[in-house]
């Protein structure tokens, strides 16, 4: 990796400046959030609009947990999560794997074709999916909220093209020591491909944790329900209290944000440990 | 083999989905718990759900044979959800309609007719408003009237008194707005800070109340046809751009699309606003005793727009007889009473809405007694007649067609479509 | 383990040979096998169906009729549908490239050993968790042509800002700054762990080498970036082909019956189409049909890309 040592300090003032300036604008959304959370119902609908709020008003946090079941939402929201996540980054890792690394018939019309499932817009499917869960009697369960979201031909492409970075010499070294694929895959390959998975990993759980459309169609029960139709099912028809739905989105985001902090430190930990063995 | 799996795969789902296999409505298992029968009805209103429950728990402990699910569902996404699982023959037994979907869902089959029923019981339609059961007929009668809204001019009394100016009353025409307005707005350099009216783009709020107020009719009775291009209506819609562009006593089309016009009146902002009347509660909120509510003012007739949600059945519900029975209690004067208490609409039961009108210390009574002069909403039997209504009306306030030219393309288009429905 | 243990005995062996290739194909068929299977029931069913239901003119009543290609004929002549095409490929040939040459950069500078960088990677994927309201609210407020941050900022250097998102000549332009806004988190995080993935070996052989700082970034860092950026230009490209979210948030919705006049003409997109024939007026044939020629469009591009690929991006 490229130290800092070799660029000159107005270079740097000036990437700092840069980067500081891009920060801001996305940390302002965020902010926002936030302070809504904590305005007055009529400071919520002042133009312009309030940044500081000069009485915070903390009582939309505990009207939340009145008026939904909020820790059953959790519950539901990492369950389904974590369903999702755990076979999604084995099996999609698996059939990179496979796409990038082993020869057999097929392999490059059947790749293009899983390639091809990301360019239909998942409008038209919606319907067609739906029908299928009727069919399987799977309408409200935590089946149709987290089966159909396991196999992703996104995580498949995204680990191939890491595979495919890999030297070849590693797996004809392990192929001469008497490994079979799997050996290779999972011993050899796999502690390459970290940094990869983990982007994979956060990324299935960031969709599947904001995921609405799916769930808010094969759910039914408020028992069933998940955090991001749980927020949803807070605006009226008429009208939308803005603090009580921040407050829930903040509610729902803070584990997003532990997480993904936790998993760079992580990542960060995985590649020198593959670094030495490379 | 890949092949032969995709063709089986195809057949399947099209015998599956596309026929009218006639497979169980509601709650995928068919709905039988202890012996009664499930009803699962659906409602899309978060503000509303504790009376939804209340209104279930009294339901299930006067009868022993059904019970009745309340679900509330997906709010804002509420009939996206609702098309895709009645196209899959699944969906709740009992739905909340509003308006301007109920076409849509009637014209695919995917509603009951109740006329049978309600001759045989001689279930009474007449406590309810008139224009709400056209609202929700079609060959007959598909809704239940649940509740309904009308139009009201909303106006800050705090900037009143500062102007000096007369609150309005219920004999106040066209021109009393008018000048009204241009004294409420204070002007501040080339920009106001602070506006008299809000002419905001509203169809049902603000363009369809002064088109019946001048005699156009939104739609015609047969839902085929609508002449918007008349003298009157141009009248109507010119006086509303002339707020904007000529008074400059409203914010115009771009300014109120770039500022939500009922957070300029909850601002104080701007000095009076026509809404419906579930702004009510919360104008109240934001403003407190500041704000009043007062009759539309009147030009060629005094008139309003009247509109309401039903309770509408679904037509492949495995259990019609109770899926009736319930609906028979929701449509009740027991049920509306429920409703009423709560502030949030007002009950379609003739004679239940004083408590409506006692939950805010406002002026809600005219929202009542508009409903005398009433028109009902415009629908029309293909939901794409809205879309040139919507497309040149946002044009007209943008400043970017005159309201004669908008006019006309609203009316030769809308009949194009409108001509083409059964 | 035991057969693989003696290849290089065996391998001049035609029979063995053709049995180690079967055994090969099995594993492949093995590796591949839950993914294939699981995309076949959950995806691509329901995607031969919505090709069957674009023959049709399907409403999502009960009766359904097939009426050939009569929807790709319709197409042909649906002037909105055809400007939502062009108004599709406008935004994503604009801002591809920029979101991407931005996400290299961003990507690149923040792999480096710097003060606070674990900061900023988390700030630069914060609109990706932020809740799509409240980012569509901040920026409207930003936007805002008479009280916006933007325009105020312009105002101190003498520039009469214009009406970002009122006028039909900025508001695409509008969408199209937040997409690239929003879009560099996401593809940082595919390219860091791109540059992450760079055994330390391959830099500590050119820096015995003498190689400098540039040179090592573009015989080293470039080349074995190739695949992540490759990967990101395809999926950046079928999501903008895609676009639909940004612009319904921030298309100014008129009441009673969905949007309409010159801003939603302005950026009316082919999914906003689909999305608006199928959901609003329960054309759901029509809908379909249209998915499908977006389809063809985005599989030729990227047939084209997989093709080309072979003359830049680097595998190993």
């Amino acid at each position: 990796m490229a130290g800092e040592k070799g660029t000159g300090i107005a270079t740097r003032i000036f990437i700092h400046f840069i980067l500081v300036l891009g920060a801001l604008s996305m940390l302002l959304p965020f902010f926002w959030m936030i302070t809504t959370s904590l305005k007055t119902y009529t400071d919520s609908v002042q133009i312009p609009p309030v940044w500081f709020p000069k009485h915070p008003d903390f009582t939309w946090y505990p009207k939340i947990f009145q008026q939904v079941p909020f820790g059953r939402f959790y519950l539901n929201t990492i369950w389904v999560t974590v369903g999702r996540a755990v076979p999604q980054v084995i099996f999609c890792s698996m059939a990179a794997y496979g796409f990038a690394r082993l020869r057999f018939p097929g392999r490059s019309v059947i790749f293009i074709c899983i390639l091809a499932i990301l360019m239909v817009p998942s409008q038209v499917l919606l319907i067609p999916q739906y029908f299928e869960m009727v069919r399987f009697h799977w309408v409200d369960t935590y089946k149709a909220l987290i089966i159909p979201g396991i196999f992703s031909a996104y995580g498949t492409f995204l680990l191939r093209q890491f595979f495919m970075t890999l030297p070849k010499e590693l797996e004809e070294a392990a192929v001469i020591d008497g490994c079979n694929p799997w050996t290779i895959f999972w011993r050899i390959m796999l502690p390459l491909t970290v940094p990869a998975l983990a982007a994979l990993t956060f990324f299935v759980v960031l969709w599947s944790w904001n995921d609405f459309i799916w769930p808010l169609v094969v759910t039914n029960d408020e028992a069933m329900r998940v955090l991001s139709v749980g927020i949803n099912s807070l605006q009226g028809v008429y009208t939308s209290q803005q603090p009580l739905l921040m407050a829930g989105a903040v509610m729902a985001t803070i584990p997003l944000l532990i997480f993904f902090i936790v998993l760079q430190k992580f990542v960060i930990k995985g590649i020198t440990f593959s670094g030495i063995k490379g | 083999m890949m092949r032969r799996l995709v063709m089986a795969s195809l057949f399947i789902l099209i015998t599956w989905g596309a026929t009218a296999c006639g497979s169980g409505s509601s709650n995928a298992d068919g709905g039988k718990s202890g012996g009664k029968v499930d009803i699962v009805w659906w409602f899309p209103a978060k503000e509303q759900e504790a009376t939804m429950k209340k209104i279930a728990e009294d339901f299930n402990k006067k009868q022993d044979h059904i019970n009745l699910k309340p679900q509330l569902n997906a709010g804002a996404d509420y009939y996206t959800k609702l098309q895709t699982v009645l196209a899959a023959k699944n969906g709740p037994d009992i739905m909340w309609m509003n308006g301007p979907n109920f076409p849509k869902f009637q014209s695919k089959g995917f509603l009951m007719n109740y006329d049978q029923k309600i001759n045989k019981d001689s279930f009474s339609m007449d406590n309810y408003p008139a224009s709400l059961v056209k609202l929700y007929s079609k060959d007959g009668v598909y809704g239940i009237p649940k509740d309904y809204d009308t139009i009201g001019l909303f106006y800050n009394k705090e900037l009143f008194d500062k102007a000096g100016v007369a609150y309005p009353t219920d004999k106040w025409t066209w021109d009393d707005l008018r000048s009204a307005a241009l004294k409420l707005t204070v002007k501040s350099g080339k920009t106001a800070s602070q506006w008299g009216i809000a002419a905001n783009l509203s169809a049902q709020e603000v363009v369809y109340p002064f088109l019946v107020e001048n005699g156009v009719q939104p739609i015609s009775d047969d839902r085929k046809s609508l002449k918007y291009d008349t003298p009157e209506g141009i009248e109507a819609v010119q006086f509303l751009f002339d707020l904007m562009y000529k008074d400059m006593s409203s914010p115009d089309g771009q300014y109120m699309t770039d500022n939500d016009p009922l957070q300029l009146f909850q601002s104080g902002k701007v000095a009076m606003i026509m809404s419906g009347s579930w702004m009510a509660k919360p104008y109240y909120d934001a403003l407190k005793d500041k704000v009043d509510v007062q009759a539309l003012p009147s030009h060629k007739k005094s008139a309003n727009i009247i509109h309401g949600v039903a309770w509408v059945g679904n037509a492949n519900a495995k259990h019609p007889d109770e899926v009736w029975e319930v609906l028979k209690y929701l449509g009740s004067k027991e049920v509306a009473m429920l409703q009423a208490q709560t502030g949030t609409v007002i009950p379609a039961f003739n004679g239940t809405q004083d408590a409506w009108v006692k939950a805010m210390p406002l002026n809600l009574k005219i929202f009542i007694d508009s409903t005398q002069i009433a028109e009902p909403y415009p629908t029309a039997f293909d939901p794409e007649w809205e879309t040139p209504v919507t497309t040149h009306l946002t044009n007209i306030w943008l400043n970017k067609e005159s309201p004669a030219d908008g006019l006309k393309k609203i009316t030769e288009e809308a009949n194009a479509v409108l001509a083409a429905t059964k | 383990m035991s057969l693989a243990k003696e290849p290089q005995l065996v391998l001049s062996r035609p029979a063995v040979k053709s049995a180690l290739r079967t055994r090969e194909m099995l594993w492949g068929y093995f590796f591949i096998g839950p993914v294939v299977i699981g995309l076949l029931i959950f995806t691509i069913i329901p995607i031969f169906a919505s090709l069957v239901l674009s023959f049709s003119n399907w409403d999502g009543s009960s009766e359904i009729k097939f009426i050939g290609l009569h929807n790709f004929f319709q197409m042909f002549s649906d002037k909105v549908y055809i400007k939502a095409l062009k108004v599709t490929t406008f935004y994503t040939v604009v801002t591809v490239p920029i979101t991407i040459i931005l996400s290299v950069v961003v990507a690149v500078l923040l792999n480096r050993k710097m003060r606070g960088r674990d900061v900023y990677r988390l700030i630069f994927f914060l609109p990706s968790v932020t809740m799509p309201v409240a980012i569509a609210v901040v920026w409207k407020w930003m936007y805002n042509g008479s009280n916006g941050l933007i325009n105020f900022l312009l105002s101190t250097v003498g520039i009469d800002g214009p009406n970002w998102i009122t006028d039909e000549r900025f508001i695409l332009m509008s969408v199209m700054i937040i997409a690239v806004w929003a879009g560099i988190g996401y593809n940082m995080i595919i390219l860091l762990s791109g540059l992450q993935g760079i055994p330390d070996t391959y830099y500590e052989a050119a820096s015995l080498d003498g190689a400098t700082g540039w040179q090592r970034f573009v015989n080293i860092t470039v080349p074995l970036l190739t695949p992540a950026i490759f990967f990101v230009m395809v999926t950046s490209l079928i999501g903008a082909f895609q676009v639909f979210d940004l612009v319904f948030m921030l298309t100014p919705q008129a009441t009673g019956g969905g949007a309409g006049g010159v801003l939603q003409d302005a950026t009316r997109t082919a999914v906003y189409s689909i999305y608006q024939n199928g959901f609003t007026w329960f054309k759901i044939g029509y809908a379909s049909a249209q998915a499908w020629v977006l389809f063809v469009i985005i599989f030729l591009i990227t047939m084209a890309q997989m093709y080309l690929q072979k003359r830049w991006v680097h595998y190993e």
